[in-house]
């Protein structure tokens, strides 16, 4: 019996070592692969249903923009239309569209279909690309190479849409209605540098590179994106050799790096962090009327300390915020970032605050901070439950606030929660009841127009979160919208930041910062724009079209699995322990029955 | 007792407590705070005529006893609405989870009964000899050491230094196999080290419990009429003493099996591994009502199953239930 089970281990232990040194299930030997790692996931590879960054940057790589923006500065350059001009009037846009480009299942792409994909949006109300096609009337295409714009005035963002053409020969088919619920399951027929293959939703996404691009084809075969749920697991996979980027972890993690194996980069990113006030005129707003006073509000301003935020919330990830359009996105020709000047900056300076907060109305009386009416003044402070960084920054804020004597009440809150207040209606009469939050934008378009339009009454009750409402400002927003000057649209945006930065519907924190990791076997990253990390934006994907081995060589995989030789010892081990202790107790009872 | 009336009144038991705990995720959502439809929606904002809309579908329209009726026509047909993160089916999310998840936990669970069952058995039966001691601290230092930490230094060890593992996920990500068994032994290596860690905390507590039931039992007055009998060591052992001992162990392997969906949590979630602990995790990071609603009931129905089997073991195993 014993013989025999040590026959059956000796052969287990034979196959396991076989399998030691044997191949790992990696794909075909030669083929290059880049793998990378982030805490996203993609849900969807319709572009119809993005909502996530992640989303977008995919969406991107499968199809093409009209017109594209430079890695270094943003600005506009040809994609899929090589060049364009405008009438007189700046109401009639042409463009020249690429000739010679497929689909990925062979079929030409012409200028029917960047009509289609426009028209398709602006007669069925497309949520999500909206904000890029305000303005066009229509969109005609009189030839296969040229797409004609008929919009219903100066139309400024034209040359920074951002909305993927799709293949009409696809989409027409599709139920408007049903359009955000279609699959569009891989592999995505698309014209872009590569094309989504393979989705395991939660996990993964397979992308092959469409060796026909027209930009060049991409220097790697495949890239699979992988979603983590920690970045403790991305960086052991980063080390281990098992993924080549990572994408967004914290910047310790990343200092802790070999400088001579891995790359570390934080970087600009698009979007800011913001404490948010309910600037509601409605006469039946639940929030504390001294909101509706921007002369109290603008005095808050010196009772933040953005600096102490940053380092503290944020861990200096970032940098300080003053103007609702980030920098580093625009040709330095033409920024449209407003900075304050010096003496315009509001430093940090309770005092200040106090003496503003008088001077405007809302003195002390026995410590406690009064309204015109000479109640104590007591604000809601809400920030969200998945928002560290919010919910730190909050605690400074009310720390801060309770010292000019306001009654702060600070809560922490599900998103659906806080939606609700600010959303909130009783029977038609639109009643606000909120009245300071924390939260932050991101992802935003790289033309100022939507997030300058969150400002506007328009948006009240819609893409507002603050309700805020002032006829000078909505005047200013219509104008630069119809200004297609860079100089003359930038100097009317600048004076609409300037207008924000006084009246303070927001106090801007903080500039968000991306971080990335890369092993160093990997060259020609490019960043876009010049500062930002190389692999994480949806408005420029050059990074993943040139990247490639700093060796010549095809990337090998872990060598084999050695887990059958772990269970064939683990096995032999409790094996013999069994075995021992049956001879030893079958030894002690004949022992027994002896005596 | 007559065996029908047993196994009657048993699943009586298990229908009314599935009824009951079904009944209850009904309330989950209308007693959090906020508007229930609009917790019902994704982030954003919305027009009020799609939250109307969105009132229609979830019936909040209309009277809470209408409600309750529908919401129980809609679980029985197992609709339970679309995923907000997903934007399918809830179904369709939860359903390939299942599978990842039975695996993990029951090579795991195999795994610590096998061992922790025996290892308890030989050390209660050779109490305070050289295996118990040092079998029994062994095991109390797996009992005690949380799963969550194990797994890391797991990952640490095994994975990131000596790579003879991979860190986590069930599959290397994009990966296709020659043929089903290279599949197989590319699972297999996935799971051993989630499957170690997750087994490793019950062996400890199988062994401990088996122990102290043996030693239990082996005061019984049955026992010495046994060896008095002539008995040898081997038969009074597995014939006697284990099968009276095994009632509590039985009770514990029942009630963590029941416990299969939602013990693996910890596991999963260091491991990357794609099952239904780790979709629990994260929907409620993603505030995903819809899908934590399905899992919640789920994770209720599975306990009560485990349980009720677990009954019906006792039938065959108790004599003195038949009796």
């Amino acid at each position: 019996m014993l013989v025999l089970i040590l026959m059956v281990l000796a052969a287990f232990l034979a196959a396991a070592s076989a399998e030691a040194v044997g191949t790992s299930a990696s794909p075909t030997p030669g083929k290059l692969v880049l793998r990378v790692d982030w805490l996203d996931n993609v849900n969807s590879t319709n572009p119809f249903a993005a909502v996530g960054i992640c989303e977008y940057q995919i969406d991107h790589l499968n199809y093409d923009l009209l017109v594209g923006f430079n890695a270094t500065d943003m600005s506009p350059r040809p994609e899929l239309a090589t060049s364009w001009s405008s009438s007189s009037d700046q109401k009639t846009w042409t463009f020249k569209i690429r000739q010679g480009v497929k689909w990925s299942d062979g079929v030409p792409l012409t200028a029917k279909d960047v009509a289609f994909t426009f028209n398709y949006i602006i007669k069925n109300n497309i949520a999500g690309y909206l904000m890029f096609t305000t303005g066009i009337k229509d969109v005609v295409a009189p030839d296969d190479t040229t797409v004609v714009f008929n919009c219903n005035y100066p139309k400024a963002d034209i040359l920074r849409m951002w909305v993927p053409i799709l293949p009409e020969h696809i989409w027409g088919k599709i139920k408007p209605a049903d359009v955000t619920q279609y699959a569009n399951n891989p592999p995505v027929v698309g014209s872009g540098p590569f094309q989504s293959v393979k989705l395991v939703r939660g996990q993964y996404i397979v992308l092959k590179a469409n060796k026909d691009y027209w930009g060049g084809a991409p220097k790697v075969d495949e890239i699979i994106f992988i979603t983590a749920s920690n970045t403790n697991t991305m960086v052991d996979d980063l080390k281990s050799g098992a993924v080549d980027v990572v994408i967004d972890m914290r910047v310790v993690q990343g200092k802790a790096l070999d400088p001579k194996k891995f790359t570390f980069q934080t970087g600009l990113s698009k979007g800011f962090y913001e404490l948010g006030f309910n600037c509601s005129t409605s006469a039946y707003s639940k929030g504390n009327p001294v909101l509706k006073d921007w002369k109290f509000r603008q005095a808050l301003n010196y009772a933040v300390d953005k600096q102490k935020i940053l380092d503290v919330a944020f861990l200096g990830q970032g940098s300080v915020a003053s103007g609702v359009i980030q920098p580093g996105y625009f040709p330095k020709s033409c920024d449209y970032h407003w900075q304050p000047s010096a003496d315009q900056t509001y430093p940090f300076d309770l005092n200040k605050a106090s003496e503003a907060l008088t001077a405007a109305g809302y003195p002390l009386k026995n410590g406690v901070r009064v309204d015109k009416q000479g109640k104590p003044i007591t604000l809601r402070l809400e920030a969200l439950a998945n928002m560290q960084e919010n919910q730190t920054a909050a605690k400074l804020i009310a720390g801060w606030f309770g010292q000019l004597g306001l009654n702060i009440q600070y809560s922490v809150v599900d998103d659906g929660t806080l939606i609700g207040q600010q959303y909130n209606f009783v029977g038609a009469n639109f009643t606000p009841d909120y009245d300071m939050f924390m939260w932050n934008w991101t992802g935003l378009g790289v033309d100022p127009n939507f997030i300058l339009s969150v400002f506007t009454t328009a948006q009240v009750a819609n893409w507002s979160d603050c309700m805020y409402s002032n006829p000078e400002y909505d005047k200013l927003f219509t104008e630069q919208a119809r200004t297609v000057d860079q100089q003359q649209r930038k100097a009317i945006i600048w004076k609409m930041q300037e207008l924000l930065y006084q009246q303070t519907p927001y106090v801007t924190m903080v500039y968000a910062a991306d971080s990335t990791a890369f092993s160093n076997k990997w060259q020609g990253w490019v960043a876009s724009p010049t500062g930002a990390c190389v692999a994480y934006n949806a408005d420029n994907i050059d990074s993943w079209v040139n990247v490639h081995l700093a060796t010549a060589g095809s990337t090998t995989s872990k060598s084999g699995t050695n887990a059958w030789l772990i269970i064939g010892i683990v096995c032999a081990v409790v094996v013999v322990l069994g075995t021992a202790t049956f001879v030893i107790t079958r030894r002690r009872r004949d022992r027994r029955v002896e005596e | 007792m007559d065996r029908r009336r047993y196994f009657l009144r048993k699943i009586a038991n298990a229908l009314l407590t599935v009824i009951i705990v079904t009944s209850f995720n009904f309330m989950l959502f209308r007693i959090l705070p906020g508007d229930p439809s609009r917790l019902l929606l994704p982030r954003g904002s919305w027009s009020a005529t799609i939250i109307a809309q969105q009132k229609k579908v979830f019936h909040l329209d209309k009277p809470l006893w209408q409600q309750f009726g529908f919401y129980w026509s809609d679980t029985v047909q197992l609709k339970f609405g679309d995923s907000f993160k997903e934007r399918r089916p809830v179904t369709a999310v939860v359903g390939p989870r299942i599978l990842p998840t039975l695996l993990l936990v029951g090579t795991g669970t195999v795994f610590a009964v096998i061992i922790g069952v025996t290892s308890g058995v030989l050390a209660g039966w050779r109490r305070a000899g050289a295996y118990d001691t040092l079998s029994t601290g062994a095991n109390m230092v797996f009992y005690a050491v949380p799963t969550l930490w194990l797994g890391m230094i797991f990952i640490g060890i095994f994975s990131a230094r000596l790579g003879w593992f991979p860190s986590g996920y069930m599959e290397v990500a994009g990966a296709s196999y020659a043929s089903w068994w290279e599949h197989t032994k590319a699972l297999l290596d996935h799971m051993f080290l989630p499957a170690l860690t997750f087994g490793l905390g019950y062996m400890g507590q199988y062994h401990l419990i088996v122990r102290s039931s043996l030693t239990g039992v082996m005061k019984e007055d049955f026992v010495l009429t046994a060896r008095a009998k002539g008995l040898s060591d081997n038969a009074v052992l597995w014939k006697h003493v284990v099968p009276n001992a095994m009632l509590p162990t039985v009770t514990i392997v029942m009630m963590n099996i029941g416990f299969i969906m939602s013990g693996a949590i910890l596991t999963e979630t260091v491991f990357n591994w794609p099952g239904i602990g780790l979709l629990a995790y994260q929907a409620m990071q993603n505030r995903d009502y819809p899908v934590m609603q399905a899992v919640f009931l789920l994770m209720s129905v599975a306990v009560i199953l485990a349980n009720f089997i677990a009954d019906v073991m006792y039938y065959y195993l108790d004599p003195r239930v038949q009796g």
